[in-house]
């Protein structure tokens, strides 16, 4: 990991890339909430299955605020890991994992005990940091149940910097 | 039922409860009318980043949108249903999986329709926080209190 990508883009982040569709697999907790990346043309498409371990108030009920915001930046996580990559490996991210710098969720309705789906659109793919809105919806994707805003930190070398 | 008594057998926060607060096993580590502190143990499961070994960064968002919330429902008059309308976190530095996470919420004004509440997430020590959130929550929505709102209820609150 030599190469310094100063162009906005593809910004490779180095090393051997996976299938898109095992990203979740290999983060413990998101493996534990169940959740899915796949493409769906050519944007990256989430999946969170309702589970009834998902829900915050059960009386409800509704899913958790922070399970929803959970989802919202895995759904960010995925889009800018697949978009690290070269367009022809379209089905494959990055290995490294961009770190996330901060968040914000909007929520907007309800989310029932229904699964949920997820995408996101990248604002900004830096040498960096890239900026992503993430929108996840259940029933109708015209009527979102949450959305957020979340930066990233997508080319820090390891030992970079103040680590804790 | 007294607040003592109450915060004594708080226990596991959500004890029994179905949904993921009792899948987490997130416990009440204080509780007061000023705010409150939970402790999210260790756990393989809550890893984010294998080769890092830090903790989720969800698992933060989850600690601090569940202490805000309760914050701010602590400090309403009648214990009531409530909304999380937004949540901001900044992450400032990695949570180390081989550590207990600490989150203190606070809710710092209450409004006629909006309440506004932080949360601080750490680890050992509460002067070099791992995240920050701050949350606005719509007060008075529809269905039924959450479960913890009517044990502060039952406790005299």
């Amino acid at each position: 990991m030599t190469t310094k990508q100063t162009q906005g883009g593809t910004a490779s982040s180095g090393g051997a890339d996976i299938p898109l569709a095992e990203l979740f697999d290999r983060i413990p907790f998101a493996a534990r909430l169940g959740l899915r990346a796949a493409l769906d043309g050519e944007n990256v498409l989430c999946t969170m299955p309702f589970s009834a371990r998902l829900v915050g108030n059960p009386s409800l009920p509704a899913l958790h605020g922070g399970i929803v915001a959970t989802f919202l930046e895995a759904t960010a996580l995925a889009t800018v890991m697949h978009a690290q990559r070269a367009p022809e490996n379209n089905n494959r991210c990055g290995q490294d994992i961009p770190r996330v710098i901060s968040t914000t969720v909007d929520y907007l309705r309800p989310a029932g005990p229904k699964d949920t789906f997820g995408q996101a659109e990248i604002i900004r793919l830096g040498s960096r940091l890239s900026t992503v809105v993430a929108t996840v919806w259940q029933d109708n994707r015209d009527k979102p149940v949450a959305r957020a805003n979340c930066h990233f930190l997508v080319a820090a070398q390891p030992g970079a910097g103040k680590r804790n | 039922m007294s607040w003592a008594d109450f915060r004594g057998q708080a226990g596991q926060l959500y004890d029994g409860n179905a949904g993921i607060l009792g899948e987490l096993g997130l416990i009440i580590e204080s509780l007061a009318e000023d705010g409150l502190r939970i402790r999210l143990p260790k756990n393989p499961a809550s890893v984010g980043d294998r080769e890092w070994q830090v903790v989720h960064s969800g698992l933060l968002m989850i600690m601090l949108d569940t202490v805000c919330g309760l914050a701010t429902i602590q400090k309403l008059v009648e214990p009531a249903p409530i909304a999380t309308l937004d949540l901001r976190v900044d992450y400032l530095r990695a949570v180390p999986a081989s550590q207990d996470v600490l989150v203190t919420g606070q809710c710092y004004k209450l409004g006629r329709n909006v309440g506004f509440a932080k949360g601080i997430a750490y680890t050992g020590n509460p002067e070099d926080p791992a995240a920050i959130a701050n949350g606005t929550f719509m007060l008075g929505t529809a269905g039924d209190t959450p479960p913890m709102a009517a044990a502060l209820k039952a406790a005299g609150r």
